[in-house]
């Protein structure tokens, strides 16, 4: 009996930073990915905004390239015609739109050293946003568990799977942590730490601490709920505007910054509402200069 | 071999001889065997610790000597020094012959471990005795690794005692029902019995009275047989002693054989052992026990399967009809049915599950005749499955059922299910405070 690979849950920022393939011999054994965190994929499981969906095939033999962002960057996708029902969902699917993917790793190494990761997808479905969130909050605790058993390796002199299992981590965790330590040879983690505190702060927008607070204001409670609202009504102000530039292929970046300046919203504030937009999820850029109402 | 390469195994003689050692005396003879006479280094080890009083049978080639604790179930020879705990003869049919094997449990101060004899006229062990195995092999079965002694191993009493509790007593911890594996021995365990029944069985021509039923406790249910006459009532809180874990389709099964004890033990001892849900399991801890008559899990339902939706079923067995025919019946009238077989995934594995008409109907929240009604209407057979796949696909649900092992692995048969809303709000603040600790 051949058990079925388990689905990683892993940020896109860890899963494109991987850049090792550890490939099965023969027909039956599998071939695995290993993360800078000790992930060790066959399969992995996201959920994200679909924001381009693009038929790079024909019509007769589609083949359907696509693009998933998380709180942490961009997973990359193409389903081919050995992946019928996935390139059909994905034919169906109107960007931008929450979608959930389970789906196998592939490689592509156009020269020796470098490695470019992507997904092919299994199965894909539109879903909800809470699904998305729930998403979020599980793949932080997974990151946080590959963060802990790195440490733990790193701390050991010889780090082996034995002595892994034997602190409490499960196999495929020790054995992956094991490969990404021999190969990554991380020295700081705090990278990783820092992406997870983001999405969790993506999750509750009101932990996030703007580089301009008062901090020696006469009455800081009142200012702050002042600011709060301020920034709020400006945000869904841009936003407005955004929707109301778009004609189909997102606003262009020069209009919203002509119209913000119009309502007295200079460009520096500009690009600190636009930030903060794109990290709540609001607004995506479908291409570099555009932005668009998700 | 230069002195560097034999400094190891000096210093390893030097462990075993204790104060009776000169490093520097020890280094000379080692060096004068292995060097001038050229003695191979095993067969120099154990002539010099015979010479100054030590035990040869102690020290190995240095290659293959291993603590239980350091095995890691791929070793193709390996030596130990371990206590003989359980010692156990058994007969099995090997290419349609019927061949003696003897299994049990060894253990030095770091562990123990399951062991089986291959050969049982070369390799004889006595319960209790310390020996030294030779040549043995492991292999690994569940995570665990098994000591294999083959046709190459060897064994020979130790002149060293080693002090290991044995298991019945101290040796082993209590275990939960959700610890049962296959082949555990010695099991000690406490819970709640449920459903017992006296039965009056056959065994070798003689008539015997054996007791079934169902222990409980926080993690989960298990079968239980006692092999002889025993008063338990339902809802006796016991604790049992020395019961043994065979499996039947994965599901591990308490057997009490004649050694075992249950005592009876005061009512409320346990706590509260309700008859609400087990705690939840992770897929990985389920699958590794093979089965469980009664588990709890959550996961992400990551795939809906062919033969989902709306099903015809054979009046006679049940069976699904495949174009109105049954593979036994043939031709005939098939009954509606709904099913979904769906793959749970919770991150440390995944898991085969089946969720039959009634709870079709509530996580898709339709009745039968409406999914006939769909179905029949979009003229499409697989209108209750695309259904499925929209309601169901990358939503995390909360299953509750029995889990089983075949040659497909292990399926969860769900008795109930829901769709589980985390408070992410929640959950992440949590763990954002918990993370500032170390940032």
């Amino acid at each position: 009996m051949m058990s079925r690979e388990v689905a990683w849950r892993v940020f896109a920022a860890e899963f494109n930073s991987s850049s090792l393939e550890i490939k099965g011999e023969g027909e039956k054994t599998p071939s695995y990915l290993i993360s800078p965190l000790g992930a060790k994929m066959n399969r992995i499981f996201v959920v994200g905004v679909l924001t381009d969906n693009e038929n790079v095939g024909n019509e007769n033999e589609p083949v359907w390239r696509a693009k998933i962002t998380d709180p942490t960057g961009t997973f990359y996708m193409t389903a081919g015609q050995y992946q019928p029902e996935a390139a059909m969902a994905l034919a169906k699917l109107q960007p931008p739109c929450f979608v959930a993917v389970v789906g196998k790793f592939r490689t592509y190494s156009p020269e020796e050293g470098k490695l470019y990761v992507s997904i092919r997808p299994e199965r894909i479905g539109k879903v909800e946003a809470s699904v998305r969130d729930g998403w979020v909050l599980e793949t932080c605790k997974a990151t946080m568990d590959r963060i802990s058993a790195m440490e733990e390796a790193m701390k050991l002199g010889e780090p082996t799977v034995e002595k892994l299992m034997q602190i409490g981590f499960s196999r495929p965790l020790a054995e992956g942590t094991v490969h990404g330590l021999q190969h990554y040879h991380p020295e700081d983690l705090s990278r990783y730490k820092g992406m997870v505190s983001d999405a969790l702060k993506f999750l509750l927008p009101e932990y996030q601490t703007g580089p301009d607070m008062p901090l020696d204001a006469a009455t800081p409670e009142e200012i702050e709920v002042e600011e709060e609202h301020d920034e709020v009504d400006k945000e869904a102000l841009v936003l407005s505007m955004i929707e109301s530039l778009d004609s189909g292929k997102g606003a262009a970046w020069d209009e919203v910054v002509q119209k913000a300046k119009s309502q007295g919203i200079d460009r520096e504030e500009l690009d600190s509402i636009a930030n903060s937009l794109l990290d709540k999820g609001f607004v995506y850029e479908p291409v570099l200069g555009r932005m668009r109402k998700i | 071999m230069d002195r560097e390469e034999l400094a190891p195994h000096a210093d390893e003689l030097a462990r075993v001889l204790g104060e009776k050692a000169d490093q520097d005396k020890i280094m000379e003879e080692l060096d004068r065997y292995v060097n001038l006479y050229r003695v191979s280094l095993e067969w120099a080890k154990r002539d010099i610790l015979k010479k100054m009083g030590g035990n040869p049978n102690s020290v190995g080639d240095g290659s293959g000597r291993k603590n239980v604790s350091e095995l890691t179930g791929a070793e193709q020879s390996v030596d130990l020094l371990v206590k003989v705990l359980t010692v156990n003869p058994k007969t099995i049919e090997v290419g349609g012959a019927q061949k003696s094997i003897v299994y049990g449990y060894v253990a030095d101060e770091s562990g123990r471990v399951p062991y089986t004899v291959w050969e049982t006229e070369s390799v004889q062990l006595k319960e209790g005795s310390t020996v030294i195995i030779r040549n043995a092999y492991t292999k690994e079965y569940k995570g665990t690794p098994q000591l294999n002694l083959g046709n190459r191993a060897s064994v020979e009493e130790s002149e060293e005692i080693l002090d290991v509790a044995s298991m019945p007593s101290g040796g082993s911890a209590e275990v939960k029902v959700a610890d049962l594996a296959e082949g555990m021995n010695y099991v000690v365990i406490s819970g709640r019995i449920g459903k017992p029944e006296k039965r009056e069985i056959t065994a070798s021509g003689e008539k015997k009275n054996i007791v079934t039923g169902i222990l409980s406790d926080d993690t989960g249910s298990a079968e239980f047989t006692v092999w002889k006459d025993a008063e338990l009532k339902d809802g006796d809180e016991v604790r049992i002693i020395g019961a043994y874990v065979k499996s039947w389709r994965g599901m591990p099964k308490l057997n009490l054989g004649d050694k075992a004890e249950v005592q009876v033990l005061a009512k409320g001892t346990l706590g509260e052992i309700s008859s609400s849900a087990p705690k939840a399991r992770t897929l990985e801890d389920v699958e590794m026990s093979g089965g469980a008559m009664d588990v709890v899990v959550r996961g992400t339902l990551v795939d809906v399967r062919e033969g989902s939706g709306l099903v015809m079923r054979c009046p006679d067995c049940r069976r699904v009809l495949q174009k109105s025919t049954c593979r036994v019946h043939g031709k005939v009238k098939g009954i509606d049915d709904l099913r979904i077989k769906s793959i749970l995934d919770d991150g440390t594995s995944s898991m085969s599950v089946v969720f039959g008409k009634e709870l079709t109907e509530q996580l898709l929240n339709i009745s039968i005749e409406q999914a006939v009604k769909i179905t029949t209407d979009e003229r499409n057979p697989e209108a209750v499955k695309e259904m499925a796949e929209e309601k169901l696909f990358a939503h995390t649900l909360e299953v509750r059922g029995m889990v089983r092992s075949d040659d497909f692995g292990p399926m969860l048969i769900a008795r109930e299910a829901r769709f589980l809303e985390m408070d992410v709000r929640e959950e992440g603040a949590k763990l954002l405070t918990d993370m500032e600790g170390f940032q």
